[in-house]
């Protein structure tokens, strides 16, 4: 009797340990669902376009949603815009110069103002956000749902876990990232808005 | 020459604004692919999809209105081949 309760202690303490631990969310997403649009509002011309390489983790724990913590990347020559010829010019060493910097990315260290109502968490993210080689710590806001058992749904059982889906709205100055400072703002914009439309999965292992 | 000039410049702008509005009168650059919007069901997560469509927009109606233009003005300084009237047949 007694050995009984001891091992149903410590198979409970496992399993608690288990569920309390963080886990690690994957964005790598192959069903190309992931993705960042971006708008620019020039008083002589409004640029919009998206990008779909996105990759990178998040530690997520469903019991302490604010220590969520993580990276987000965005391969830069995923970047299109509806024109090739203004495309190719985004790309060009002027702007973005994809072929030295290839990646976009968001390092989130913590959350602030974090609430949790069900399995929807809404807090601001700091963190640094590097573009074109520049760093800067900015603050965004960020909507967190959490889908547990979700990601059979998306594989068609071939995968058992959860997904955790990321949305924010936030804007960056493309001059504080040396993007052409103070040239042609009447055409592509200073203020850049960036909305993420992001899931990643974890996978039961 | 001057005959078939004036013809495409007359024909010119009519295809072109044709062409631009039948392609949904798009006013700003020519575009090469088109975005539209799908909703994943699992995630609820909105994603562009992209795939490629020519829509012409505000230059390409530009060149072909200055094209139009351009050739009206060629054709009015090129010559036509008529017989010049001699004063023999001016006296008949």
């Amino acid at each position: 009797m007694k050995q009984t309760l001891v091992t149903l202690i410590i198979a409970g303490g496992i399993t608690l340990s288990a569920s309390a631990a963080p886990q690690a969310f994957d964005f790598k997403d192959a069903k190309g669902v992931n993705n960042v649009v971006f708008k620019l509002d020039a008083p002589l011309e409004a640029i919009n376009g998206s990008a779909s390489g996105v990759s990178g983790s998040v530690e997520f724990d469903a019991d302490k949603p604010a220590a969520t913590k993580g990276k987000i990347v965005v391969a830069t020559k995923s970047l299109t815009v509806g024109n090739s010829m203004m495309q190719e010019h985004m790309h060009s060493d002027g702007w973005l110069d994809v072929a030295k910097h290839s990646e976009i990315s968001f390092d989130v260290k913590s959350l602030k103002d974090a609430k949790t109502e069900g399995n929807v968490t809404t807090a601001t993210a700091l963190g640094t956000f590097t573009l074109k080689g520049v760093s800067k710590e900015i603050s965004a806001p960020v909507k967190l749902t959490y889908l547990k058992g979700k990601l059979a749904d998306r594989t068609n059982g071939q995968a058992k876990g959860d997904l955790l889906v990321v949305r924010s709205t936030f804007s960056i100055k493309r001059a504080d990232f040396n993007i052409k400072p103070g040239q042609a703002e009447d055409k592509v914009a200073n203020d850049i808005e960036l909305t993420l439309s992001i899931a990643g999965a974890a996978p039961q292992k | 020459m001057k005959r078939a000039l004036q013809m495409l410049a007359g024909i010119i702008p009519l295809v072109v604004v044709i062409i631009w509005t039948t392609k949904g009168a798009n006013n700003v650059w020519t575009k090469n692919k088109v975005t539209e919007t799908k909703i994943d069901p699992v995630t609820e997560l909105s994603y562009p999809v992209t795939h490629d469509k020519f829509v012409p927009g505000l230059d390409f109606l530009g060149v072909g209105l200055f094209s139009s233009a351009a050739l009206a003005v060629v054709a009015r300084f090129i010559r036509t081949n008529k017989e010049p009237i001699t004063n023999k047949q001016n006296q008949v």
